[in-house]
């Protein structure tokens, strides 16, 4: 379900963003009750061996690949990648029951790709809600994630990611140079943020040569929260009652509602009352 | 079936003088500005958001100077010990770097206190709904419930709703029964472990408990934040139910998040 909803990104996506889910990935329903890691190959272009502990995991991963989950336990652990032309290999320390090993290229290109540690917050995430997190891994100064044309994450630098508990819904995401908008580095691409799920994007590449990309991990996560009420009953005493009372032939029954957005450069009032007759 | 656009340019027939008395001063302008929404919306349908419209300058998470530039996650150099031989060149594993929040992060929380335009305060509680449907607000009249299926203070997304009682047998006249005279521009504050924000009130309205339903727009996880207070008012009528009447406010954020550590 997860995979097929992604496939839109793919198809509307003006950099071919492209989802790497292995199953495997999707299978970890269950809370995460072990050290799960997840290896991110982030260098566009480069087909890398993965090795951990000194033994070789996968070879020839290309870019936008996850490999895992791996169970690899708490503590520390070398990850080496291996490419044609360079070698990375970077102590992670596991310390938490879900991660993201990601091999990225840093700010500055003219260095050798770096490994960065991400932990996955897989807090239960409210009714209707899913959980958004961008990271930022690509050779671009500090951006702006821009959602549905506005501002959403502001002043992201490589290395660093946001996250925000969001409605499930489709999203219009691009990433810009923080402040400039009309500038995308990456996108406009719809992203769909699935109710109970964590989706991670990370940018990664680099825009002077076109490989800038993004890879999309949806992870399960649980939910809390009841249900919206049906009613609400807040007094009891009548001590503030109006003089007259309501009397049952006040036909009307009003849906009150909110739809602040188009008040916003106004300033003024949100409540929607819509109104349709009751037959009694 | 009467058109809803057509209901939304005018007051209601029989509408309760008593009622539009707790009406704040200016709200044909609460009747007429959503035309244009509504008219989107067909009779009967439940939600509609304008995605496109939702954020405003106010949900943008930054707490910290969001245009100061950082420099990020610098590369560790080539660390190739000399004397390999090619091709197996031996390489020092270099820690890992650990990902970090941006400084713009927010953690949001579920509202602790409000504080209302008197400049009353209130403890928030956690409150779920029932399988009956009944949101199960405190029996406290000094305290409000906060529908733990809402949002909370920091997200970008969707409503705040908390209630409270206006009133009890034990305890007489309680604190929300000053939303019954709540005016337009008054301003309210929630208060969560760190965070801060005032609201500003934009809308309130007396409505007969049957206008709210769980797919009202007033629970909606989507749209710009906002804080949504809901209590009892109205006609009385021991005989069915009490109060026939819910008073709801509609507040939206005035200034910055603040973040206190």
């Amino acid at each position: 379900m997860i995979v097929s909803t992604l496939r839109s990104i793919a198809a509307g996506s003006l950099f071919g963003l492209v989802v790497a889910i292995p199953g495997s990935a999707l299978a970890s329903a269950a809370p995460a009750a072990q050290d799960k890691v997840y290896v991110v190959q982030g260098v566009p272009g480069a087909a890398v061996d993965v090795s951990v502990d000194g033994k070789a995991v996968k070879s020839n991963v290309a870019a936008k690949a996850i490999i895992g989950p791996l169970s690899l336990g708490a503590g520390k652990h070398t990850v080496t990648f291996k490419a044609a032309d360079w070698t990375v290999s970077s102590t992670v320390n596991v310390s938490r029951p879900s991660s993201d090993v990601v091999l990225h290229w840093p700010a500055d290109m003219t260095k050798k790709p770096v490994v960065s540690v991400f932990g996955n917050d897989l807090a239960p995430v409210g009714t209707d809600k899913g959980r958004l997190t961008v990271v930022h891994a690509a050779v671009v100064p500090p951006a702006d994630i821009r959602v549905n044309n506005k501002v959403l994450f502001s002043n992201i630098a490589n290395g660093e990611f946001l996250t925000a508990d969001v409605p499930a819904a489709t999203y219009s995401v691009e990433v810009v140079p923080t402040g400039q908008a009309g500038k995308p580095l990456l996108g406009p691409v719809d992203l769909p943020v699935a109710k109970g799920a964590l989706t991670r994007v990370f940018a990664i590449g680099e825009p002077s040569n076109g490989s800038m990309d993004a890879v999309v991990q949806v992870l399960p996560v649980a939910t809390k929260g009841s249900a919206a009420p049906g009613s609400v009953d807040a007094g009891s005493a009548g001590l503030v009652a109006t003089s007259t009372p309501e009397s049952s032939n006040a036909v009307s029954v009003v849906t009150v509602g909110v739809a602040c957005s188009v008040l916003v450069g106004i300033g003024t009032a949100t409540m929607i009352i819509r109104r349709r007759r009751e037959a009694r | 079936m009467r058109q809803d656009t057509d209901l939304l340019l005018q007051r209601p027939e029989g509408d309760d003088p008593a009622l539009r008395r707790h009406t704040l001063s200016g709200e044909p302008r609460l009747w007429l500005g959503l035309v244009a929404v509504r008219a989107l919306i067909a009779a009967g349908a439940a939600v509609w958001v304008d995605h496109t419209s939702a954020f405003s300058a106010d949900s943008v998470l930054h707490t910290s100077d969001p245009q100061a530039p950082r420099a990020g996650r610098e590369g560790p150099g080539v660390t190739v010990k000399h004397g390999s031989p090619p091709g197996r060149e031996a390489i020092d594993p270099t820690p890992a770097e650990v990902g970090q929040a941006a400084p713009s992060q927010v953690a949001a929380e579920r509202p602790r206190m409000l504080t209302l335009a008197s400049g009353t305060t209130m403890p928030v509680r956690v409150s779920a709904t029932a399988t009956s449907g009944e949101l199960k607000i405190p029996t406290d009249i000094n305290q409000a419930g906060w529908w733990d299926g809402g949002s909370r203070l920091g997200d970008p997304f969707g409503a705040i709703v908390l209630a409270a009682h206006v009133d009890s047998f034990t305890q007489g006249i309680g604190r929300f029964a000053e939303l019954l005279s709540v005016h337009s521009g008054d301003v309210l504050r929630l208060n969560a472990r760190h965070l801060s924000q005032k609201f500003r009130v934009v809308a309130a309205r007396l409505v007969p408990k049957t206008a709210i339903t769980a797919t009202s727009d007033v629970y909606s996880a989507d749209g710009r934040p906002r804080l949504v207070l809901i209590t009892c008012g109205g006609s009385y009528d021991p005989s069915h139910g009490g109060y026939q009447s819910n008073m709801v406010v509609i507040a939206v954020p005035k200034g910055h998040l603040t973040v206190a550590n």
